[in-house]
């Protein structure tokens, strides 16, 4: 089989890139992220009709080629190939012919690659409905490139655009002649000349790219080219090229595109004047937000009852079909329960994707950043942070994916910051403190103590989210506000299948990618909860047993998981830090039920169900759990060991502590690494540490 | 003068934009060049960002970093 031809989709952010790569790949594409990043690739082999192969690579949507963001330099060399693999045998310009002249800076960039191109002219369907009419045959001409007009959204000109890449193949291109000072231009042919050599220089794309990018990209060129290079470029010179690259872009469309008709009234604009409104596009967006809320948070709930009930009945199938023993319990206990780790999370992360589409594909995402920009700046964050913090009050999972739609380092601080928004498995864990040390408290203003505790822990969370992103801003992710230059685009229908396709892609890396992740540490933690097996001592059965009484059968069986539990590596964890634990006033049993809860919070419920032997089937209302909790003793039996100081500390604990290993394998796979995740980890059970300390010690000293 | 100081809808030209870090080229980039037809759409209520056409597109902005842009 003969080496398929290699494409490459380049364009701006809405230009109809993905609308094209959908067109051409339908649900085949494979999506990754680029080693080491958070951007994603997308690549896609197809038959086109001819038979031939050809494989598609989309490219992220830039405005420019310079590498002054990670994103940009992605893709300049996901483009000249120095990232992932071999370079574009062609590469596809997607221009929105709507916007001609700014699309077309990018397509110089392109040409200036010496790589051939075609230029993909886009939304077509909207000229013509602007009564605009372009000269094809004219631009393509002046711009010495093939010009194909399509409709990316209708497949239309897809063949004739397949029959121009293939024409294209194994030409070279050249860009039009910009006018630039005689000086610039000796510049420009030194550092070709420095980066290939005088006999055979570099292209001039090449030259370009590292005589306006910044000087940490310079290093990782040879010693004597960077010597070469040292006293050109610089900031006048690529103001110079700008401004000569939008001259020339104005000759070239200079009497190419016609208005046909005068321009009618701006459908967009009209939208906005309601939809960004100061006063009723903010409540406008809190409807939407509103909707989307109701769909992960409500509407997702008969969907993750129907996966919990499936994974149920799949499990009890195995069980009364395994033997009993080890190998069934791993299989139930540990790989089942993993799976459903995975999967109870797919119902809520498909809302968030149909409405993120959905509310990306609109063109109204923009809107929502340029509502709340003013908000989330004052923070050092973008406007776009917005949703990804409120999705986390459901499940940082999504959260976290959330802040895809954010770029560059923000993007990062973003995920690092949501997992402190208290989410819904936390809930769980407040309600079973509050109302077992909380139930008689007296209440404040009209309102309950124990609302007005879980409200504070919501609080904490926030301010734990608001200080990190702060310190990040400060330190490590260092940059002041991220600037905010933003395209609005006009308004569009989302269309179904690229909202589809669009879901299909995202749920399916989740499942692969953070799942295999989740399914794994599931194991482990099983593994730690049931070994090493021991067996309740014979002088203690027989205590037990005398006094239950009556239900001597259950007593024992739950003394038995109780002491099993206390042995097993977990138990030995809880014990082995209760020193690390004991300044916060937990003993070894929470210990224990911290150790549990990092598959996923709201197993300390369960878990702290048999740590104190009312068994694993409680839920955060208990009676039994609430009444076994206020019962319990300290060791030596002198004290109550659960007071309303310990209870306080252990929310504290849970609002801002990183239990969550499902978070973490999310954050690892967004992050591009282990390293942000593992700091993650540190960081938030550091604060959650203080945090819990400092509430304990306040609380002793009120008297609590 | 510069950007957020223009009449709503009034058209104007780029003049140039100040300082020579990277938000004076992606602002370059993105069309603002001298002269390009400018027109200010919109200030939001708080005074930024602010909303404009250039190259015939919308583009936002916060004010502060329109306040590098000159028109005239």
């Amino acid at each position: 089989m003969t080496v398929p031809l290699r494409v490459a989709l380049a364009g701006n952010p809405n230009a109809g890139k993905t609308a094209l790569f959908n067109a051409l790949t339908g649900a085949s594409a494979r999506v990754a992220n680029y080693p080491g990043t958070t951007v994603e690739r997308r690549e896609a082999t197809v038959l086109v009709p001819s038979g031939e192969a050809v494989s598609v690579l989309d490219v992220p949507g830039t405005y420019s080629l310079v590498a002054r963001s990670r994103d940009e330099e992605i893709a300049h060399d996901a483009l000249t190939g120095r990232l992932g693999g071999e370079r574009a045998d062609v590469i596809v310009s997607v221009v929105d012919v709507t916007r001609l002249s700014r699309s077309l800076y990018l397509t110089l960039q392109l040409l200036e690659l010496g790589r051939p191109v075609v230029v993909a002219l886009n939304l077509m369907d909207e000229a013509e409905r602007r009564g605009l009419r372009v000269d094809v045959a004219l631009l393509a001409k002046r711009l010495g490139a093939p010009v194909v007009p399509i409709v990316a959204t209708e497949g239309r000109g897809l063949d004739a655009l397949l029959a121009a890449v293939r024409g294209a193949a194994g030409t070279e291109s050249r860009s039009p002649q910009k006018t630039l000072a005689a000086e610039d231009l000796a510049a420009v042919e030194t550092a070709r000349a420095a980066l290939g050599s005088p006999a055979a220089p570099a292209v001039e794309g090449e030259a370009l790219f590292y005589l306006t990018s910044g000087a940490g990209l310079r290093a990782r060129l040879e010693p004597s080219a960077r010597a070469a290079l040292e006293p050109l470029g610089g900031p006048a010179f690529s103001q110079r090229l700008i401004a000569a690259r939008y001259a020339l872009i104005g000759q070239l469309i200079d009497g190419v595109s016609t208005a046909t008709a005068p321009p009618g009234p701006d459908r967009s604009r009209r939208i906005d004047r309601v939809l960004t409104h100061p006063v009723g596009g903010l409540v406008l967006f809190g409807g939407a937000m509103l909707v989307l809320f109701q769909a992960i948070y409500a509407w997702s709930g008969p969907l993750i009852e129907g996966v919990e009930a499936g994974v149920g009945a799949v499990g009890e199938w195995l069980a009364a079909r395994l033997p009993d023993g080890a190998v069934k319990s791993l299989v139930v206990d540990g790989l089942l329960a993993g799976v459903g780790n995975v999967l109870v999370f797919v119902p809520q992360l498909v809302m968030l994707f149909v409405g993120i589409a959905a509310l990306e594909d609109s063109g109204y995402m923009a809107r929502a950043a340029f509502l709340l920009d003013r908000v989330m700046g004052s923070v050092g964050l973008h406007g776009r942070a917005f949703l990804p913090l409120l999705t986390s009050f459901a499940c940082a999972i999504p959260g976290v994916a959330a802040a895809r739609t954010i770029e560059g380092r923000d993007r990062l601080v973003t995920m690092l910051i949501a997992p402190f928004m208290s989410c819904s498995a936390r809930l769980p864990v407040y309600t079973m403190v509050v109302s077992a040390v909380f139930a008689d408290a007296a209440p404040v203003l009209g309102l309950s103590f124990g609302g007005l505790v879980i409200t504070g822990m919501y609080l904490l969370g926030i301010v734990g989210a608001l200080f990190t992103a702060w310190l990040l801003k400060r330190t490590a992710l260092k940059g002041g506000a991220p600037s905010f230059v933003l395209e609005l685009p006009d308004y569009r229908l989302p269309r179904l299948r690229s909202v589809g396709l669009h879901v299909l892609r995202q749920t399916r890396a989740f499942v692969v990618q953070t799942g295999a992740v989740i399914v794994l540490l599931s194991v482990i933690l099983w593994a730690a909860m049931t070994y090493p097996a021991t067996a309740l001592p014979p002088e203690e059965r027989a205590a037990v047993e005398a006094r239950a009484g009556d239900d001597a059968e259950g007593a024992v069986e739950r003394a038995q998981a109780q002491h099993r539990l206390a042995h097993s590596v977990a138990g030995r964890i809880g014990h082995a830090i209760e020193p690390l634990i004991e300044p916060l006033g937990f003993d070894w049993r929470i210990g224990i039920g911290l150790v549990g809860s990092f598959a996923a919070r709201e197993v300390l419920v369960s878990t702290l169900g048999q740590v104190y032997g009312v068994g694993s089937d409680v839920d955060e209302g208990s009676v039994v759990l609430r009444e076994a909790l206020r019962a319990a003793k300290t060791s030596d039996g002198s004290a109550q060991a659960f007071t309303p100081a310990i209870g306080l500390s252990l929310m504290a604990f849970f609002s801002l502590a990183m239990q969550c290993l499902s978070t973490v394998a999310a954050l690892r796979r967004e992050s591009g690494g282990w390293p942000w995740a593992l700091a993650s980890i540190v960081w938030m059970n550091g604060l959650a540490w203080l945090a819990a300390f400092a509430t304990y010690r306040a609380a002793l000293w009120a008297g609590l | 003068m510069h950007l957020t100081q223009l009449a709503l809808e009034a058209p104007s030209r780029v003049q140039r934009v100040t300082g020579d870090d990277s938000l004076a080229e992606r602002l370059m980039e993105m069309g603002l060049v001298p002269g390009a037809e400018v027109r200010l759409l919109r200030t939001s209520r708080l005074g930024s960002p602010i909303e404009v056409e250039v190259q015939g597109y919308r583009l936002c902005l916060r004010a502060s970093d329109a306040r590098r842009i000159e028109v005239g």
